[in-house]
């Protein structure tokens, strides 16, 4: 006979962290009156997609995959965001392969610009903010103490590190790797993202160039206001 | 993301399947007598459910009979998810040509709600087979067949009290069928993938069916449907034309390839003969002497006669046996060996192995089957013991097939080792794997000695 409870909702949710800050303040001295390092920015928010490309060429071959972004969640108290990539057009796989990340926003309160783990050792994070010309002004301070004076809530670009933490929709065994990160710069003013892949035993300086999808917007967006 | 590093990195496999490849060709008939120690295994080590999983059952809504073959509901049927299923214990095999199994409605009960079907590992167990996706199921309450949501589509008959009802995968076609009383109700696309369990469900009091896992003769005729199943592949083979000069050739290549010279003068003759007659490409000029003499070995060999063989074999075909540690010769000592055995003659039969076998000890091609041969001393009985095997007439079979195929390989025109007729057939086998593997793996493939059985039975 026909099943009584046929109306099952089987909508699944995209899984987003309750965020604890377990990455210790890595400055000090933050000012207890904003709470959040950085100023929002209606572009990096939940909701919001991009769409580029990635190119993937080797000493062996040219070749570039198509790359959707979709962020999922903001949170700048904590420097933390998350969402999803999504490659396609990936020879070794028949159907698009979605990632989820994890980000880190270097705000000076939560995150620098030393990664401190993921194999990267100071050389490759120098080697790798410096292939973005929005980094050259920052670069010398940076480069002799660690840039603990910049005030980067006025800048107008922010930089990431995106770390995709597992496969979505394939197994470990597709033929990718997501061993590696990302060294991300994104553009407050159009909200354009580049990026470059960084894993050891992969080739180097995979380049991410991403725009904003705005037809059809996928999300939603908040205004925020704060009286001062 | 990007590319796995360990893709397309290795050049070194090639260099090493060359170097197998390169190996001598007659070490093969050694693989050959390795499987004659190994039991035939006709379903490819797969299990068949036998009983109900009584472990998994839905607990608290059904019992499992003792002899685990019988299921009865226990809960009162309130809503959708007190149904009592319980599954097989093993999933239905998968390289055959069908899977079948069939239910005995012992009681309806209240409301016959009784369900026959197949589900995948980790089924919901107090839901309806059919109601859950990747699950199908032929409802007795309503003749429907639900197939992975909670409505159903028209399907068959009802049935209830006293019926036997049977479900089952046909692989070929990767559909489900149903049948009722012995007869077809009906089929469904087999959109699932991967290993399924037969169900059964029960969801009114008094419900009660048992199970029939193939302990008991069907009541439907599944060999008959398997039977004109394969028929009506065969039908479409046979409707491709072949003109027979080909299948004719195959013949007359195998023949001379063995060296079977009176057979293949009769078969030459039988050809000229024939209405119309047949015209065989000749590719070669034949060696009338050449195939004379291996067909003497053959008969040599076949008889047992391996002395005879041997001293032949020095003034025909030196080169085979100038290598006293080849692999032809070992089978031709080792036989000898058998031999003595045969007939009793132990203590020469050792004499014998000290001189010519004792070199090949310690050889890694030829130890295992060195001290397989050896142990044929040890039992009062060879021919009833495990290594019986090699008293049988097949292993000097084996022996003559080498001595053959070592003269073919050696000659200088570049023999195949395989007759034309062979080679077909492994190529048969082999793409008959390749389309089942691309079947996910399911269904039947081409066994050389099924065919040869089931045909012979025909007649």
């Amino acid at each position: 006979r026909s099943d009584d409870d046929d109306d099952d909702d089987r909508g699944k949710k995209m899984p987003v962290r309750v965020v604890e800050s377990n990455a210790a303040p890595q400055v000090s001295g933050n000012d207890p009156g904003n709470r959040s390092p950085l100023p929002p920015s209606s572009l990096l928010a939940a909701g919001q997609a991009f769409s580029g490309t990635q190119n993937v060429s080797n000493q062996q071959k040219e070749e570039a995959w198509r790359v959707n972004v979709q962020i999922q969640g903001v949170d700048l108290e904590h420097g933390y965001l998350c969402g999803t990539m999504e490659a396609l057009n990936v020879p070794m796989a028949d159907t698009p392969v979605i990632t989820f990340w994890e980000g880190e926003i270097v705000d000076g309160k939560n995150y620098t610009f030393y990664t401190g783990k993921w194999e990267a050792t100071r050389e490759d994070d120098m080697r790798h903010w410096s292939k973005f010309p929005s980094f050259a002004p920052l670069q010398g301070q940076v480069e002799s103490d660690g840039g603990r004076q910049l005030d980067l809530s006025n800048y107008p670009y922010i930089f990431m590190r995106w770390k995709e933490q597992y496969f979505v929709n394939v197994g470990t065994d597709c033929g990718l790797t997501i061993a590696g990160f990302y060294y991300v710069c994104f553009s407050c003013s159009d909200g354009s993202i580049s990026g470059f892949y960084y894993d050891p035993n992969s080739s180097p300086f995979q380049k991410l160039e991403l725009k904003t999808v705005n037809e059809g917007k996928s999300g939603f967006s908040f205004s925020s206001y704060e009286l001062q | 993301m990007t590319e796995s590093s360990s893709n397309g990195r290795r050049n070194g496999n090639d260099e090493t399947s060359a170097a197998v490849n390169r190996r001598d060709p007659i070490l093969q008939f050694l693989d050959k007598i390795r499987l004659s120690g190994d039991a035939m295994e006709d379903n490819e080590g797969e299990e068949s459910p036998t009983e109900l999983n009584a472990i998994n059952s839905a607990g608290g809504f059904v019992i499992v009979s003792p002899d685990k073959l019988s299921v009865k509901y226990t809960n009162a049927n309130l809503h959708g998810y007190d149904v009592g299923v319980a599954q097989a214990n093993k999933p239905a095999p998968v390289k055959c040509l069908t899977y079948y199994f069939e239910i005995f409605v012992k009681d309806a009960g209240v409301k016959g709600k009784v369900a026959i079907g197949f589900t995948k590992e980790g089924f919901i167990m107090r839901r309806q087979p059919g109601w859950e996706v990747n699950s199908c199921g032929y409802h007795g309450d309503d003749g429907n067949i639900y197939r992975g949501k909670g409505t159903g589509e028209a399907f068959g008959p009802t049935y209830t009290t006293g019926d036997t009802v049977g479900g089952g995968i046909n692989y070929a076609s990767q559909e489900f069928f149903f049948t009722k009383n012995g007869a077809l109700v009906g089929k469904i696309p087999k959109d699932i993938k991967g290993h399924l369990f037969p169900t059964v469900a029960v969801h009114s009091q008094n419900e009660e069916v048992s199970v029939n896992f193939g302990k008991q003769k069907f009541v439907f005729d599944v060999k008959g449907y398997e039977t004109s199943a394969r028929n009506k592949q065969q039908m479409a083979i046979e409707k491709i034309f072949i003109p027979p000069n080909i299948g004719y050739g195959l013949v007359k290549s195998y023949l001379l390839h063995y060296g079977y010279e009176e057979t293949l003068n009769a078969f030459n003759l039988a050809t000229k003969t024939t209405v119309p007659p047949i015209l065989i490409a000749e590719e070669n000029a034949i060696d009338e002497d050449d195939l004379h003499q291996r067909k003497t070995l053959r008969k040599l060999v076949r008889n047992g006669d391996i002395d005879a063989a041997l001293a032949n074999l020095q003034d025909w075909y030196p080169q085979i046996v100038q290598d006293d540690k080849s692999v032809v010769c070992f089978l031709l000592h080792c036989q000898r060996f058998i031999e003595f055995v045969r007939v009793g003659k132990l203590a020469e039969g050792v004499k014998y192995g000290r001189l010519e076998l004792a070199k090949f000890v310690g050889l890694p091609e030829f130890q295992d089957i060195i001290e397989d041969c050896f142990a044929l001393l040890v039992y009062p009985k060879p021919v009833e013991s495990p290594v019986g095997y090699f008293l049988e007439d097949s292993q000097r079979e084996l022996v003559a097939d080498a001595v053959n195929a070592a003269i073919l390989s050696n000659k200088k025109d570049g023999c195949h080792l395989h007759s034309h007729l062979e080679m077909l057939l492994r190529q048969l086998t082999v793409c008959c794997l390749e389309r089942r593997s691309m079947n996910g793996d399911q269904g039947e493939t081409f066994r050389l000695h099924h065919v040869l059985n089931n045909n012979s039975t025909r007649r």
